[in-house]
């Protein structure tokens, strides 16, 4: 007979809305895909747990002047926030997590009246992430975590992979033999080694 | 393969969510393709503006507020690639992160950036002092918060998170309240709305100077209508409340002669039979009229 955790985990196998992987694309492992699932959960625990903190959280995307605004600085405090609790979380699931929640944080937003449903496009999606990315760099140096080494790593990597700077306003060289970087040095969401 | 990449590049399935009345949205922000591209673009952008003001011997916060104010001088497409615009803004404008000092706070970069892409040097010292003087550290309120906590006993396993989010909204509210005073000297106005914009939102960047103050403009005369509109409505309120209709006012209250015919000055109790004249006839002779005469007169006097 099969129970209810074998049907799910069978439908998340199969998982119908799961789009091809397109190239250089790279499926999570199982163990990665859980521990994303274990901080999301710690995420919406403090999303939705009652008293300060959630209210807070609130308070951040409601009564912020701009939603966008509001749901970046939100999602920053909640990625903090699973640092603070789950110890170090590795630079891929971050990126990932990050998204998942800035998605919960939208819905409710949505769902609360803050923001109508076709205001949710691309552009916003470039908002907020850009508001969420600001705010996470400002609050890490501020509570002096903030690594410059690890971040010049980390834009580093990614201008190669963008094929661009802003820095000189020229497309950087790709593929510049470079030293491996170690797990727990910075990667895309996380310069400060939270 | 590098961190930031296999972050990129990375896929999983989606989470097991719990139930939602707008799946639809958040399926959609979830599964976007857009997110990684944009949050590599911002590293780039947000990270290197940080790393330029870091080597100027500013901070971190001042360069990426820097950043927000040259993305909005520019009107750049970061998700398209296109840097040039936003990365010659920030060039001649990060500066300003990095001549703020080490205390410089983000606002302070967006004031001072916006200054210099403005070439209102006066109005961005004036903002950033404003905007300096105004700001905590963050460090300083999640010590604050830290003491909260403890003092509201917070669990232990709960504190940090609270010690972190406290710390965070205070500092947010702080920034909020630096970037108001900002806004108030007019120095940090550009920089400010470009801070709750994307990097490829220019629809406010594409209108132009002009085209900002036909807005601004029109959005004053929408409220003043409106609260003129109100002022009517209000008028209109009172004036139907004094109204009476057969004893009723506008409120329902009865008059206590109620069902009577109120003819005015056809009032018998202030009568006054004085001023009431007679009919005038063909028989009126000069004594009538004399003696009417001494009536109106005596009765006047």
């Amino acid at each position: 007979m099969i129970n209810q955790n074998q049907m799910q985990g069978n439908e998340q196998a199969i998982d119908p809305e799961q789009e091809p992987l397109q190239q250089g694309e790279e499926l999570a492992t199982p163990e990665e895909q859980q521990q994303l699932e274990a901080l999301y959960d710690m995420g919406i625990d403090i999303i939705h747990s009652e008293g300060q903190v959630g209210d807070q959280i609130a308070n951040m995307v409601l009564q912020a002047q701009d939603v966008s605004m509001g749901i970046g600085s939100a999602a920053s405090a909640l990625l903090i926030a699973i640092e603070k609790k789950a110890g170090m979380v590795p630079d891929e699931i971050k990126l990932q997590l990050a998204q998942e929640l800035i998605a919960e944080l939208t819905g409710l937003a949505v769902e609360a009246g803050a923001l109508a449903e076709d205001e949710v496009n691309d552009g916003f999606i470039d908002a907020v992430a850009s508001n969420a990315y600001s705010s996470y760099i400002t609050t890490k140096e501020s509570m002096g975590e903030l690594n410059p080494q690890e971040l010049e790593a980390s834009v580093k990597e990614a201008e190669e992979l963008m094929g661009t700077s802003a820095r000189g306003g020229q497309p950087q060289q790709p593929q510049q033999p470079q030293q491996p970087a170690s797990p727990a040095s910075g990667g895309l969401m996380s310069m400060a080694g939270g | 393969m590098s961190f930031v990449k296999k972050a990129v590049k990375k896929v999983f399935k989606t989470v097991k969510r719990h139930v939602s009345k707008v799946v639809k949205v958040v399926k959609k922000v979830a599964k976007s393709k857009v997110f990684k591209v944009v949050a590599g673009a911002a590293l780039v952008y947000f990270g290197g503006a940080a790393l330029m003001s870091l080597a100027g011997g500013g901070t971190a916060s001042a360069g990426i507020g820097s950043a927000w104010a040259g993305a909005q001088s520019a009107g750049s497409a970061v998700m398209a690639g296109n840097f040039s615009g936003a990365a010659s803004a920030l060039g001649s404008g990060f500066t300003g992160g990095a001549a703020a000092g080490a205390g410089a706070t983000f606002s302070t970069g967006q004031a001072l950036t916006a200054g210099v892409l403005e070439g209102g040097a006066t109005a961005a010292t004036t903002g950033a002092a404003a905007a300096g003087s105004a700001v905590p550290s963050i460090a300083t309120s999640g010590e604050l918060a830290a003491q909260g906590a403890s003092q509201f006993g917070v669990a232990a396993s709960t504190a940090p998170t609270t010690q972190a989010l406290t710390g965070l909204q205070t500092g947010i509210n702080a920034t909020n309240a630096a970037a108001n005073s900002a806004l108030a000297s007019g120095a940090a106005n550009a920089g400010t709305s470009a801070a709750s914009k994307g990097l490829m939102s220019s629809m406010w960047n594409g209108l132009g100077e002009a085209g900002k103050a036909a807005t601004i403009t029109s959005g004053v005369q929408m409220a003043g209508s409106m609260l003129q509109g109100k002022a009517q409505q209000e008028a209109s309120e009172e004036e139907r409340k004094r109204r009476s209709y057969w004893g009723v006012d506008g409120e329902g209250n009865t008059a206590a002669t109620a069902g009577e015919i109120n003819f005015g000055l056809m009032d018998p109790v202030n009568f006054n039979g004085a001023q009431t004249q007679a009919p005038p006839t063909w028989q009126t002779s000069i004594d009538d009229l004399i003696n009417r005469q001494k009536n109106v007169v005596w009765s006047n006097g």
